[in-house]
């Protein structure tokens, strides 16, 4: 029961990271599988899940060999940079700097690039296939990282996978009975909490890698995800003012 | 092949957005290495500087960004008749 309790931070970075990655590869299939044919596309998605499993025996295999110190100092480094980059960009969505992430629009210029490409008169649709199989494996190396990140260092792989899981199933399902885009899915402030848990997760298993004594243990972590909610919440307030300050240049250009 | 050759373009891209930051990042990482293995400094310099250098990165790169998307808005209303 505690070691479920310690592996919940785990379980849910993985599981939130994950919706957002499943969310993003279900568009690219449905869109796939809505203009070319279900069946190359569900090949395709297949294909790609099988890649997918490939890589997670090799690395998890390959990780086990690493020594404790560099396995953290590695996986800190992966996550931070990670991490930050999905803040970074929850930061400039949130101070709209940059529009928000639109499935729609995005499921829209799928099936028009999708439509525009000439269809093989067989079953078999090489383009579908090879769609849905470059979302699936693209958007899924994103979950493998994070589940592995995550779950390798503090031996909490299971949680992190049966998160990660759970969050594709839901995904999957939800997508399946709609066959439409998840829209209603709040993506930035999901990505906004993953991107403070993967950096938190980061700063912790690097810091500890290069021999550093963090205070309280593993509790550290949830000080260092509050410090970087409360700075990225400023930031945002300061980016938001910034890009909204009255435009001085374009007044006087205009006059 | 095409598909191949794009998907393992778009690969770095997973892990980084801005290169800049990356490699800021990095020299960071490295620097705290540095620190919390040198014997003068106290360990928590190390921690200090991991976080909020960290923070003050991303901070910088942030202010960078809204200012490079404000001046292309600014640029391009203006150059219209």
């Amino acid at each position: 029961m505690s070691s479920w309790m310690q592996g919940a931070p785990q379980m849910a970075a993985a599981f939130l990271g994950s919706s957002v990655e499943a969310i993003e590869a279900m568009t690219i299939v449905l869109a796939a599988g809505a203009v070319r044919g279900w069946r190359s596309a569900l090949m395709g998605s297949a294909g790609g899940l099988v890649t997918l499993a490939a890589m997670v025996v090799l690395f998890g295999s390959a990780l086990a060999a690493i020594p404790i110190d560099y396995l953290q100092i590695a996986v800190g480094t992966v996550l931070l940079l990670f991490g930050i980059r999905w803040l970074r960009k929850a930061v400039l969505r949130s101070a709209g700097v940059v529009a928000l992430h639109d499935e729609d629009a995005i499921y829209a210029a799928q099936r028009n690039t999708l439509q525009s490409s000439e269809r093989s008169a067989a079953r078999w649709d090489a383009v579908a296939a090879l769609t849905a199989y470059k979302a699936v494996v693209l958007e899924g190396v994103e979950v493998v990282v994070i589940v592995i990140g995550v779950g390798t260092v503090g031996n909490m792989i299971l949680p992190a996978s049966i998160g990660a899981l759970a969050a594709c199933a839901l995904v999957a399902g939800v997508g399946a009975l709609l066959h439409r885009p998840l829209t209603r899915v709040p993506e930035n402030t999901l990505k906004y909490g993953v991107g403070i848990m993967l950096t938190s997760f980061g700063w912790f298993w690097f810091g500890e890698g290069i021999g550093m004594r963090w205070p309280y243990g593993d509790a550290a972590i949830l000080g260092l995800m509050f410090v970087l909610f409360v700075a990225s919440a400023l930031m945002v307030r300061c980016i938001r003012r910034l890009h909204e300050l009255p435009d001085r240049e374009r007044i006087e250009a205009r006059s | 092949m095409n598909a191949i050759v794009r998907a393992a373009r778009a690969f770095p891209g997973l892990f980084f957005d801005d290169g800049k930051l990356a490699l800021e990042v990095l020299a960071l990482l490295a620097c705290s290495a540095l620190l919390a293995n040198a014997e003068l400094v106290q360990s928590w310099y190390s921690t200090m500087l991991l976080v909020a250098g960290t923070l003050i990165l991303l901070l910088e790169n942030l202010v960078r960004t809204a200012r490079a998307v404000r001046r292309s808005q600014t640029v391009t209303p203006s150059s219209q008749p």
